[in-house]
C-alpha cells in the first residue's frame, strides 16, 4: 500500500527578477538584511499563486517593505474578507511554525490565517507546507519570551494545503480570538525610543523594549515608518562615509536633488536647532539647508549639517555645521570639523570645547564648481566628505 | 515478512529486526493477556472481527487506557513494515527498512492524534500517509543536512529542532538557553553576503564573531539565568557543538528512542490493569453498531467521489489516469505531455481539493457534522483509500 499523491504542500519557484530586485532592495537595510530579503522573495513569489488559487487579487500591506522586514518576520495579505499572514522560515525540519508575538497581539495586525513556508534558497524555491489559525496559535502555542515567538508545533499544523481550500469553500469556522488592546505611546517617549533603536549596534530592535512599549510603537503607522527611516538612515551613515566614492553636488541641490544620506533638518530634528543658519532675506536665492547623521566609531553619530544658497555676484555662499543628535545635550569634547582643499590643504577648522552644543566653520563664498572636503575627528576616528560647489 | 494471522497476535505482537532484516513477531505478554481478557469480557468473540478490534481500541485510546496504544501499536506494525519497505528499496535512499520503520514508528501519536474515524476511513490508511510522509520528510531533511557545512546547517534548524537536539545529548536547561541564544545572534549575524544560498555558509568572520558576542552579552540579561559574558571563542564551540547534536539527532535510533515508550505503544505497560469500563457485551454490540454504519457511509461515500470524478475535465481525468492508473511519476507526466512538472503539480492538488470537497460537502450535508479543519484533514485518508481502490485495478504499486 502506497500514498497516490506524492505531497500535500505547495512547491513554488522563485524567480530571478524577484530574487534580483529582492536582493537589490534588502542591500539598502541596516540591520537584518537577510530577514528582510527572504520576506520579500516569499510573498512576491507567493501573490501570484494566490490570485491564481482563490480568484481575488491580493493586497498587500503597507508593511511589506525591506524596512520593515528586518524588523519583524512576516508580511500580511488580504485575500477578499480573509487576512493571511505568511511567515517565512529558513527551517527545513517542519516540527514547528513560530509566528513572532507582533502578528498575534497587536490587535491590528491579527490575521485569520497563518502560512508557514519554507524557504529554500539553495533550490531558489518557496514550500509552503502548513496553516494555523489566529485562535489556534493562541490557543495552543506556546510563548517563547526568549525571542517573543508563538511556537506550535509541526502536528499541531494542518499540513495538507487541500484541507485550507476546502475550508474557504465551507462556512467558515472562527479563526480570530480577540486580543486585548495596547496603551498608545507618547509622543515624546515615542521620539526617544525610536532614536534608541535606530542606533546601528542594535541588531535585534523588537527584542530591545519591553513587548508593550514595541507593540504600541508599531501598531501606529506614523511611529513605525519614523523608526523605518531611522534606522536606513543611521545604516547609510555607517556604512557610505567610510568609503566616498561620490562627491556631494551643491549645485545640484539648488535644484533640489539630494544625495542619498542627505534628509531636510526636519526628518532628523524634531525642530530647527536654533543655531542652525536661517534664511537670510537680503539674498535671491532661498537657502538650501540638508544633514546628514555621520557614525563615528560604534557608539557616536553627530550629524553634518550643510547649507547653501548663491549670492547675487552667482557664487555660491556656503555654511557647515555639526550638530549632536536630538537625544543627545552636546557634543564631545575635541571633536574636530576640518574643511581642507582636494588636495589636502588645511583652509578653516575649529574644535568642540566640553561644552559645545554644536560648532560651525565660518561662512565662506566660492566659485561653482570649487571642490572641498570636510573632515570630522574624535579621538582616531575620522570621516571624510567630499563637496562640488 | 510473515503475516501475523489470529485477532491475539494482531494486536500483540511487534515486528523484530535482526541487523536490516525482519525476523519474527514477538509477543508482548502483558498485551496478549489483555487481548484474552477483553476478548472474553465482549461476550461472542468469534463474531469481532479486525475492523472491531481497531474501533474498540481506538475508542479505548480516546478514554486514556493505557494499554490501548500498545495493542494499536502492534496492529500498525505491518503497514509501517511496508511503507518502510518501500522507501529503503527506492532508489538513493541510504536508510535500511529497519532505519525507517523506526523513523516511521516514532510517528505513531502524531497518527493516534490525527485520525479520525470519519466515515469510516481506516486507521491503517491513515497511518500508511503519516509514515510514509515522515520518512519521506527525514530523508529530505538528511539529504539537506548531508550537503551543509556546520554553519550552513545552523540556518536550516528550527528553535524546537536544536532544542530538542541538545536536550537528547544531555545539557542542562541553562545551557540550552545559553546555546538557544548564541544561536539567535548567530542567525541574525551570520547571513550570505554575495550569493542567497547558505549551503556552503562560511564560517563567520572575525566582525561578525564581535557582532554575535555583542548580541549575545547584550540579550543575556533576558535569560532564566544568571550567566557571565561570552567570549566569540565561547561562542564559536557552543555553536559547533549545536552543529554536532543537531546532525546527530537526526539519527533514526535516535528519534525512534525518544518517543517515549507508552506513546509509541511498546513495553512498559502496567500489566493487569483493572480497566471494567466500556469492556462489556453491550459496549460490543454498539461497536458493531457502528461498523455497520459505516459501512453504509463508506458506500455513499463512493458513490460521492464516482459523481465528483465524473465532473472533473477530461485532461484532469487524463491527468488522474496517468498518474494513478498508470502510475508515472510527475516528472515522467511532465515530459510526456510537455507541460511543466509544476503545472502538474498544481493541476493534480486541484483534482485533490475538488474531490476532498465533495466530500466534505456531503459530510456536511448528510452526517450533519460540524467541519474543523482536522475533520476534513482526516477525510483525506478516505479519499486516499478510495483512489487506492479505484485506481488498482491498473497500478502495479504496493506489496
Amino acid at each position: 500500500m502506497m500514498l497516490t499523491f506524492e505531497t500535500s504542500s505547495q512547491w513554488l519557484e522563485i524567480p530571478d527578477t524577484i530574487h534580483t530586485e529582492s536582493w537589490q532592495q534588502s542591500q539598502t537595510v541596516s540591520g537584518d538584511r537577510w530577514q528582510a530579503y527572504l520576506n520579500q522573495v516569499c510573498l512576491w513569489t507567493m501573490l501570484p499563486w494566490l490570485q491564481e488559487k482563490f480568484g481575488t487579487t491580493p493586497v498587500v500591506s503597507s508593511l511589506a517593505t525591506p524596512q520593515f522586514w528586518e524588523l519583524v518576520n512576516g508580511s500580511a495579505v488580504t485575500l477578499g474578507d480573509m487576512r493571511l499572514i505568511v511567515v517565512p522560515t529558513e527551517a527545513m525540519d517542519r516540527s514547528e511554525l513560530r509566528v513572532p508575538q507582533e502578528w498575534i497581539d497587536i490587535p491590528g495586525w491579527i490575521g485569520d490565517y497563518y502560512l508557514a513556508v519554507e524557504v529554500n534558497m539553495d533550490e531558489q524555491g518557496l514550500e509552503i507546507w502548513g496553516y494555523s489559525t489566529h485562535a489556534q496559535i493562541k490557543s495552543q502555542g506556546k510563548y517563547d519570551v526568549s525571542d517573543r515567538a508563538y511556537a506550535l508545533t509541526g502536528d499541531g499544523l494542518i499540513q495538507d494545503l487541500a484541507v485550507f481550500y476546502v475550508m474557504q469553500q465551507l462556512a467558515t469556522e472562527p479563526t480570530r480570538t480577540t486580543i486585548p488592546t495596547l496603551p498608545d505611546l507618547p509622543a515624546t517617549t515615542a521620539t526617544v525610543l525610536i532614536s534608541q533603536l535606530a542606533t546601528p549596534s542594535v541588531i535585534v530592535p523588537r527584542l530591545e523594549l519591553s513587548f508593550q512599549q514595541w507593540g504600541a510603537l508599531l501598531q501606529d503607522d506614523r511611529t513605525l515608518q519614523r523608526l523605518c527611516q531611522q534606522r536606513a538612515r543611521q545604516r547609510q551613515a555607517q556604512t557610505l562615509p567610510a568609503t566616498p566614492q561620490s562627491v556631494v553636488q551643491l549645485g545640484q541641490w539648488l535644484q533640489d536633488l539630494f544625495e542619498t544620506g542627505w534628509q531636510a533638518m526636519t526628518a532628523v530634528f524634531e525642530s530647527t536647532p536654533d543655531q542652525a543658519f536661517s534664511v537670510r532675506g537680503e539674498n535671491t536665492q532661498p537657502l538650501v539647508q540638508r544633514v546628514k547623521p555621520i557614525q563615528l566609531g560604534n557608539n557616536l553619530i553627530v550629524v553634518l549639517a550643510i547649507a547653501v544658497e548663491t549670492e547675487t555676484d552667482g557664487r555660491r555662499r556656503i555654511g557647515v555645521q555639526v550638530f549632536p543628535q536630538p537625544t543627545e545635550g552636546g557634543l564631545p569634547a575635541h571633536l574636530e570639523l576640518q574643511m581642507t582643499s582636494l588636495t589636502g590643504d588645511i583652509l578653516q577648522s575649529i574644535e568642540a570645547s566640553d561644552q559645545s552644543r554644536y560648532i560651525q566653520l565660518r561662512p565662506f563664498k566660492c566659485a561653482p564648481g570649487v571642490g572641498f572636503r570636510l573632515q570630522i575627528r574624535v579621538a582616531d576616528v575620522s570621516v571624510t566628505e567630499d563637496f562640488i560647489a | 515478512m510473515i503475516s501475523r494471522h489470529g485477532i491475539t497476535e494482531l494486536f500483540s505482537t511487534f515486528a523484530q529486526f535482526s541487523g536490516d532484516r525482519f525476523t519474527h513477531w514477538a509477543t508482548d505478554g502483558a498485551l496478549r493477556r489483555s487481548m484474552v481478557r477483553s476478548q472474553q469480557q465482549i461476550g461472542d468473540p468469534e463474531s469481532a472481527t479486525e475492523s472491531f478490534w481497531v474501533v474498540y481500541w481506538y475508542r479505548r485510546w480516546q478514554a486514556t487506557s493505557a494499554p490501548a496504544a500498545g495493542h494499536l501499536a502492534a496492529y500498525l506494525q505491518e503497514s509501517c513494515y511496508w511503507v518502510a519497505h518501500k522507501f529503503s528499496t527506492s532508489t538513493g535512499t541510504q536508510l535500511g527498512v529497519a532505519d525507517c520503520f523506526q523513523m516511521a514508528i516514532a510517528a505513531l501519536p502524531t497518527v493516534l492524534k490525527g485520525y479520525s474515524p470519519v466515515a469510516g476511513a481506516s486507521l491503517k490508511t491513515y497511518a500508511s500517509l503519516v509514515f510514509g510522509n515522515t520518512i519521506r520528510d527525514y530523508l529530505r531533511q538528511q539529504r539537506e543536512a548531508d550537503r551543509r557545512t556546520d554553519w550552513g546547517l545552523l540556518r536550516k534548524l528550527s528553535q524546537k529542532q536544536l532544542t530538542e537536539a541538545l536536550q537528547t545529548a544531555g545539557f542542562a536547561a541553562t545551557t540550552i538557553a545559553s546555546y538557544r541564544l548564541a544561536w539567535m545572534g548567530f542567525k541574525a549575524v551570520c547571513t550570505p553576503s554575495d550569493t542567497p544560498a547558505t549551503r556552503q555558509l562560511a564560517r563567520p568572520t572575525p566582525p561578525m564573531w564581535t557582532a554575535i558576542a555583542q548580541f549575545y552579552n547584550q540579550q543575556r540579561q533576558h535569560l532564566p539565568t544568571q550567566t557571565p559574558e561570552a567570549t566569540p571563542d565561547q561562542l564559536e564551540r557552543w555553536l559547533l557543538a549545536c552543529a554536532k547534536h543537531a546532525r546527530a539527532y537526526s539519527n533514526p535510533t535516535v528519534i525512534s528512542a525518544n518517543v517515549t515508550k507508552g506513546e509509541a505503544g511498546t513495553g512498559e505497560i502496567l500489566d493487569d490493569l483493572p480497566d471494567q469500563e466500556e469492556r462489556s457485551p453491550l459496549a460490543a454490540l454498539i461497536i458493531k453498531d457502528e461498523l455497520e454504519e459505516r459501512q453504509s457511509q463508506r458506500l455513499q461515500v463512493h458513490e460521492v467521489f464516482t459523481t465528483a470524478l465524473a465532473k472533473l475535465d477530461s485532461e484532469s481525468q487524463m491527468l488522474l489516469d496517468l498518474y494513478l492508473g498508470q502510475g508515472l511519476t510527475q516528472q515522467e507526466i511532465a515530459a510526456k505531455l510537455g507541460i511543466k512538472q509544476y503545472t502538474i503539480s498544481r493541476r493534480l492538488s486541484s483534482v485533490r481539493e475538488k474531490l476532498l470537497l465533495a466530500l466534505a460537502q456531503w459530510s456536511q450535508e448528510t452526517l450533519h457534522i460540524s467541519l474543523t479543519a482536522t475533520a476534513v484533514k482526516g477525510m483525506s485518508a478516505i479519499l486516499e483509500e478510495w483512489l487506492q481502490e479505484k485506481f488498482s485495478a491498473s497500478s502495479k504499486e504496493g506489496s
